[in-house]
């Protein structure tokens, strides 16, 4: 089980670089996670996480060329590893098992509101 | 474009990983831009900010950061659990500590600012500034010269690499206007130039060749941004721009020029050799400001020796010039030095830099010295806890550095939170004129590092100072809380407490005595009312595109447009208007008598039409104002004085002048003129200037064009001053639909006079109100202890009888004898200072005893406030609270 592992931030934003494909950078990336999940982002996280996952070596990246707009600055665009693939897929399967375990009992409406009054 | 805040973005740059720091700027950047497009720059900055401080993170920061030595560590942690454990103490410290950098560094911004002037020119140390005295019409020192010199040097002095001489052509709010296709706008800081202009200011041009961009006729250098304003992004080379009647080719682009240069310049064209024929004008009227560039600077006696023998030789031809002084003034100082009449600019003073970056360096003293204070106050305890650590085995060295690093990290917090404050309160300081609005590429970096070394040294020593001071005690006494604090100790924090509240007092004394300068410079003797007055540039002066016929007939229509709107009575036309310089129209022969030798006062004149003083509501002492069907007035032979100048003409009174006759040389003729009435003096420029005797010329709008630059009018009823902006429009858009509107309020135009008089008590009143912040965190932080060290004493007192009141006042003594003796040190500072600022204005406010008492009560006030909770708390505290320990 330590073989992958995938907080739960890591995986949103893995599942967003993937998502963006060729586009991926700090920026993008922030901005997609925000849209998608209507949550906000900071800079300091998104790219801690990235180092991480890179770190791990889920995730790889390459400098974009300069231009003109950001002051010159380039541009880090990030590409899922096959190891990052793996990683995903690993989470996700996990994820699904958990799912198939629950008994259906335990999802229904009148439990649930019950619980919550 | 905007940018993101230079200190935050520097300290990312520090601590962030160097692989990753182009990429995240990158990141931060456009987010920033992306901010200031869709919020507020004030929002994006916030934002920026935040978001560089969330990216403080293990992963990001730069690993070279995060590796101390265990002890080091060790050490960390002390100082983290010391500063955390006396919340109090430490929020004192910090708070004072991070007011005081925050002041130094708006102080070093503004002086920085002041003392960059003129650095942006490469050749700087080259280009000097040729002044003389006295020089033509004025008897002072003059910043402009003869057209003469510049030839002579040209041709004459082999010293001298490039000399060029320009004309100024525009005053203060004047513009000339120029036209390209259907663009017209009116031009301010425009020059006529020698065609060695750029020779002289390389640095200034970007495109074209400085040796021959002005050499032909009718050339014309102008600007980036005005380049920008008629062409847009086409290239302006080879343009062609109109103005009066003359086409002008457009040779180069200049440099925009930044705030610290002191002059301006936004087009440059040539000199037209013919209108200053080397007979006439060379050596009599000084008009030109003149600026050479030398060779080698060692050639400047050489040079000194060669002119003023070149000029006592000229003396036997031209009479005036055999007084005539000339010096050379280096471009870097004019800004701080000079001050002499003519100037292209408002100019600064050295010493009050000077002085203004003293007061930066007194408060951040002062935080220094709070931090020495609330650090000796807990001697006690301190001494204790490392005698212990020196028992344990710690020497001196480390018991000197665990100190130290506490201070560190007292002092790293409250330079982020200063800087965070500058930050954050910028556009604050640059709408009060306390810092200039100007990106740091033009500051000097030399003063910085060297005030960043001060500082770093200072700030060591205040942290050593203490650490030695503790690390010395005995261990014995340390051990047994026997340790006295010594009385040395307390004498020296009572001192360095009445240094503090001297500056206080100082501090506040010079913002009254400021502000009460000001508000006499306001109101004094103003002798018309300028409220509600709005002043238009005549639209036909400078831009001659139609008949001047047309321009009589245009302007007439436009008056009876304007004056339908039920609040404008009367509309005026003059040469200038109240809060700017009468500009090139003085006499300085004005006699009773043209045959009178006496000729020692010299006159300012202003044109105006018939409603004038209508519209100004100045009054007259005596006899009538002007009329344009009065035959004696259109002819021009009637005149209207100022009763000052009746007074210089010898009458006793207004009454006794009327009908008389004087005499004066007007465009280099004599004439006689009716003095058909006087008038109250006013102040058409503010009280600084002084009141000068001056004249009121009649000159019909129909005669002479040239002399009506303004017509102003006065909207009688305040809450019509939309309705009547819009009617302006309105009758405008009529008359001249192609020609911008350009209107002033003349209150903001007069108000502008005291721009320096309110930038400099806006940054008094900030400095005054963090030295008063700052003394009082200083008290507050001392009775803290005081009251501490004494608990058992009171209680004591209090169970022996001792009433309240008699606590209070043995408490609070000390403090009221240490005011006692600032408000002596201060006062002769005080009035020494105060008067010799004063001297400035011609019309200085006494200085009362008002200007002492009002800020020793002001700091009362704060000192009661500081100390006053805790001395009341402990002698109303019930003194078994005290005593059941023992």
């Amino acid at each position: 089980m330590k073989k992958f592992q995938l907080g739960e931030f890591e995986e949103i934003v893995m599942l967003t670089v993937a998502i963006l494909h060729e586009n991926a950078y700090g920026v993008s990336i922030k901005k997609e996670i925000e849209s998608r999940l209507g949550r906000s982002v900071s800079v300091g996280a998104l790219q801690s996480a990235l180092k991480r996952l890179e770190e791990k070596d889920y995730l790889a990246s390459h400098d974009g060329e300069a231009t003109q707009e950001r002051a010159g600055r380039p541009k880090r665009f990030f590409k899922i590893t096959s190891l990052g693939k793996q990683a995903m897929e690993h989470a996700r399967e996990t994820r699904n098992s958990l799912w198939d375990a629950i008994p259906s009992v335990s999802l229904d409406l009148k439990f649930l509101r019950g619980h919550h009054a | 474009m905007h940018r993101p805040p230079k200190f935050i973005l520097n300290f990312f740059r520090w601590f962030c990983h160097p692989d990753l720091q182009r990429s995240i700027e990158g990141d931060l950047i456009e987010l920033f831009e992306e901010n200031v497009k869709r919020k507020s720059l004030m929002k994006a900055r916030w934002v920026f900010m935040l978001d560089v401080i969330k990216l403080i993170r293990p992963e990001i920061i730069n690993p070279q950061h995060h590796r101390p030595t265990s002890l080091l560590r060790n050490h960390f942690k002390m100082a983290g659990r010391q500063l955390y454990r006396h919340k109090a103490f430490s929020a004192i410290s910090i708070l004072g500590l991070t007011i005081g950098i925050a002041a130094a560094l708006i102080i070093l911004r503004f002086t920085t600012y002041q003392l960059s002037y003129d650095q942006f020119h490469e050749n700087k140390d080259d280009i000097y500034r040729v002044v003389c005295q006295p020089c033509g019409d004025d008897q002072e020192a003059s910043a402009r010269n003869y057209y003469g010199l510049g030839s002579l040097i040209q041709s004459d002095f082999p010293q001298v690499e490039h000399v060029v001489r320009f004309w100024k052509m525009w005053n203060n709010n004047d513009g000339y206007a120029w036209k390209y296709n259907d663009l017209i706008f009116y031009e301010r800081e425009l020059i006529e130039a020698d065609a060695s202009f750029f020779q002289v200011f390389p640095s200034l041009l970007l495109k074209g060749d400085t040796e021959t961009v002005l050499s032909q006729p009718n050339s014309i250098v102008i600007s980036e941004s005005t380049a920008k304003k008629y062409f847009g992004k086409n290239d302006p080379i080879g343009k062609v721009l109109n103005s009066s009647e003359y086409d002008y080719l457009i040779t180069g682009v200049s440099k925009d020029m930044p705030d610290n240069s002191h002059f301006k310049v936004n087009m440059v064209s040539t000199m037209y050799e013919d209108d200053w024929s080397e007979q006439e004008h060379g050596w009599y009227s000084s008009t030109l400001y003149t600026y050479l560039t030398l060779k080698d600077q060692e050639a400047i006696p050489d040079f000194k020796e060669q002119l003023t023998k070149a000029i006592r030789a000229k003396s036997k031809e031209f009479e005036h010039l055999e007084q005539a002084e000339f010096e050379l003034q280096p471009i870097a100082d004019i800004h701080l030095d000079s001050d002499l009449t003519h100037e292209l600019g408002a100019n600064s003073d050295r010493s009050t830099v000077y002085a203004i970056g003293g007061i930066g360096l007194l408060v951040l003293i002062m935080a220094w010295i709070n931090h020495i204070n609330l650090f000796m106050s807990r001697f006690l305890s301190r001494a204790r806890e490392l005698n212990i650590r020196s028992i344990m085995g710690a020497g001196r060295a480390n018991l000197t550095s665990q100190l130290l690093v506490e201070y560190i990290c007292l002092m790293s917090m409250a330079t982020l939170l200063a800087i965070a404050t500058v930050a954050l309160a910028e556009p604050y300081l640059i709408h009060y004129q306390i810092i200039p609005d100007m990106g740091m590429e033009y500051y000097r970096k030399d003063i910085w590092l060297a005030a960043a070394s001060i500082i770093l040294l200072c700030s060591l020593l205040t942290g050593l100072y203490p650490s030695l001071l503790l690390s010395k005690i005995k261990i014995q006494n340390g051990l047994k809380g026997s340790v006295s604090t010594g009385k040395s100790t307390a004498e020296l924090r009572g001192a360095l407490l009445v240094f503090q509240l001297s500056i206080s007092i100082t501090l506040i004394a010079g913002v009254t005595i400021l502000s009460q300068q000001l508000e006499k410079l306001r109101t004094a003797d103003l002798n018309m009312n300028v409220e509600r007055v709005i002043a238009i540039h005549n639209p036909t002066t400078y831009t001659e595109f139609e008949g001047e016929e047309n321009q009589v007939i245009n302007y007439q229509t436009f008056k009876n447009e304007l004056s339908r709107h039920s609040s404008i009575s009367s509309i005026a036309s003059s040469s200038s208007i109240p809060g700017s310089p009468v500009g090139f129209s003085y006499v300085d022969h004005l006699k009773n008598d043209r045959t009178d030798p006496r000729d020692a006062k010299r006159f300012k004149m202003v044109f105006i039409d018939q409603d004038f003083f209508e519209v100004y509501s100045i009054s007259l002492l005596a006899g009538r104002s002007y009329s344009s069907n009065i035959q004696q007035d259109v002819n021009q032979k009637s005149i209207i004085l100022s009763s000052s100048a009746i007074e210089h003409l010898g009458y006793s009174s207004a009454r006794e002048a009327i009908n008389q006759s004087v005499d004066f040389k007007l465009f280099d003729e004599w004439a006689s003129y009716e003095i058909i009435g006087v008038f109250e003096d006013y102040r058409h420029e503010s009280s600084k200037v002084g009141m000068y005797p001056s004249i009121m010329f009649f000159n019909r709008y129909e005669e002479y064009i040239m002399h009506h630059l303004y017509h102003s009018f006065k909207i009688n009823n305040q809450r019509d001053t939309k309705a009547a902006l819009a009617h302006l429009e309105k009758s405008w858009a009529k008359v001249w639909p192609e020609k911008p509107l350009e209107y002033y309020f003349i209150d903001t135009v007069y108000e502008k006079q005291f721009k320096e008089e309110i930038a400099m008590g806006n940054t008094l009143m900030l400095f005054s109100f963090i030295a008063v912040f700052v003394a009082g965190l200083g008290i507050l932080g001392m009775t803290l202890f005081e009251v501490q060290i004494r608990k058992k004493e009171i209680s004591i007192r209090k169970v022996l009888g001792s009433s309240v009141t008699a606590i209070i006042g043995l408490l609070s003594k000390r403090y009221v004898a240490l005011l006692a003796i600032a408000s002596l040190i201060s006062a002769p500072i005080i009035y020494s200072l105060g008067g010799q600022w004063l001297n400035n204005y011609p019309d200085p406010i006494a200085l009362g005893p008002v200007l002492l008492a009002l800020p020793v009560m002001t700091v009362l006030l704060v000192v009661a406030i500081a100390c006053g909770g805790q001395i009341l708390k402990s002698a109303v505290d019930n003194p078994i609270n005290n005593l059941r320990d023992e």
